[in-house]
């Protein structure tokens, strides 16, 4: 069974330490970071990298839904295995429903090193705000941009040292009145999807089927509906 | 003449490069001329509509649109004062982020703009119960619902929403606009009469249905 992975690079870490414990020899195609704010921009860098791929049997995705950005997805040469999650916090903390929990407490800004250094993440925002405006306006600016955040948690997905970090986020956090917290990840989602069992946390795309709307949707999905990210009836 | 339109371009420009003191200040100078608010108000806003290309061309982030929110409302405060605030009569739109969501930014923003154009704007905030929706659209009577969704979450929020005005028959008087991270996909999926890319379709939906409406006495099908 030959495989590929088509992974997000502000995930690197961790997909890399998954493919290091799990001893998966699929070879990695990077997709560049910081296409998330544009869903369309990334599902058209998705449906061209995936169109390119040819003479395997499955294209494995380190993506979530990723705000629609998967919708409309078809791959003419291989199958599509994707995680059933929302996007890859959820996919780091191992499963929706963590992120839901942690959700529901109270608004939660996540982290991880990866979206620390490649991505434009609200502390990177702070600091070009600040260069850009002075530090009294993008402090006013990123009040309002928190305003329904009450905590900083940044992911211990064991594949980066928590050190790296923790000043930067720790001093962002207090900056702004947010409580810090260092929250466990969980590899377990990508190791699965990069070893198998492809079970009910795992949709399956046929060649040449269109990923749509319906295929994350639980009511279709019906011994799905509690286990795993989707839209109920 | 030629004065007043170099200061107005000036204030398209100043607003586009976000420069905050700069627009206020030749705002100041307008207004001392004696142009008339709404043109200033209009230049602002052409700026604004150059800001929003800039970020969609991945120049600008989310924190310069939100600096750009911060002007037109300073602007607005400046040119109109306390009027911004009358809002005769009941509330023509309910709008608020749907529960199980918490970004409001784009709402706020949308809000603003409503306002501006003179639309009587109920906001519920954020993470707003199918419940709250239809009891405020209830007891307004408003005929354009507003809900707000960024998150994948929020789609089922917005389907409950829907499907409880319907329960209650209160569809055929109120149209539901959805917004935020929506496709006409979630718009199917939700039920929902209408979706939106941005504030700017938003607005000029709203005005669109609530003029349908003067006109015919109802809203009109989608």
């Amino acid at each position: 069974m030959s495989s590929i992975i088509v992974a997000c690079r502000t995930i690197e870490n961790e997909v890399k330490k998954a493919i290091e414990e799990t001893g998966a020899a699929h070879p990695v195609i990077w997709i560049e970071s910081g296409l998330h704010n544009w869903p369309e921009k990334l599902h058209r860098r998705l449906q061209e990298q995936i169109s390119c791929i040819d003479n395997v049997e499955y294209i494995i995705m380190a993506f979530g839904y990723c705000g629609n950005s998967l919708l409309g997805i078809e791959s003419p040469n291989a199958r599509l295995v994707i995680p059933r999650v929302d996007d890859c916090i959820s996919l780091l903390l191992g499963s929706y429903q963590k992120r839901q929990q942690m959700s529901a407490e109270m608004g939660t800004y996540f982290l991880t090193k990866g979206w620390m250094d490649y991505e434009n993440n609200i502390l990177k925002e702070y600091e070009r705000c600040a260069a850009r405006y002075g530090n009294e306006k993008a402090e006013r600016v990123m009040k309002i941009m928190l305003e329904n955040y009450k905590r900083l948690a940044l992911i211990d997905t064991g594949a980066y040292n928590l050190d790296d970090c923790l000043s930067r986020s720790c001093s962002f956090a207090c900056k702004l009145g947010l409580r810090h917290e260092v929250v466990p990840g969980s590899l377990d989602l990508l190791k699965k999807l990069f070893s198998g069992p492809w079970d009910e946390e795992f949709l399956i795309i046929p060649l040449g089927e269109v990923l749509t709307f319906d295929h994350f949707r639980t009511d279709i999905l019906i011994s799905q509906a509690n286990t795993n990210f989707g839209f109920s009836s | 003449m030629i004065l007043t339109l170099l200061s107005n371009s000036l204030i398209t420009s100043a607003v586009s490069k976000l420069q905050e003191e700069k627009v206020l200040g030749l705002v100041k100078q307008s207004m001392a001329a004696g142009q008339d608010p709404f043109v200033i108000l209009e230049e602002v806003r052409t700026g604004l509509e150059v800001v929003g290309d800039i970020y969609n061309q991945g120049k600008y982030f989310l924190a310069d649109l939100i600096m750009a929110a911060e002007i037109f409302m300073e602007v607005q405060e400046l040119l109109l004062g306390d009027r911004k605030d009358e809002e005769a009569g009941p509330p023509q739109v309910v709008i608020g982020t749907v529960e199980t969501d918490i970004h409001d930014i784009g709402k706020n923003i949308t809000i603003s703009t409503m306002r501006y154009y003179g639309l009587n704007v109920l906001d519920l905030g954020v993470n707003v119960p199918p419940r709250i929706f239809l009891k405020e659209v209830k007891e307004t009577k408003a005929p354009i619902l507003c809900l707000s969704g960024l998150i994948s979450q929020s789609y089922d929020s917005m389907k409950k929403t829907v499907r409880l005005l319907d329960k209650e028959a209160l569809r055929p008087a109120t149209k539901v606009i959805i917004g935020g991270l929506v496709t006409e996909v979630v718009r199917n999926y939700t039920g929902a009469d209408y979706w939106v890319k941005d504030c700017t379709a938003g607005v000029a939906l709203c005005k669109e249905l609530l003029a349908a409406k003067n006109r015919s006495g109802q809203l009109t099908g989608s």
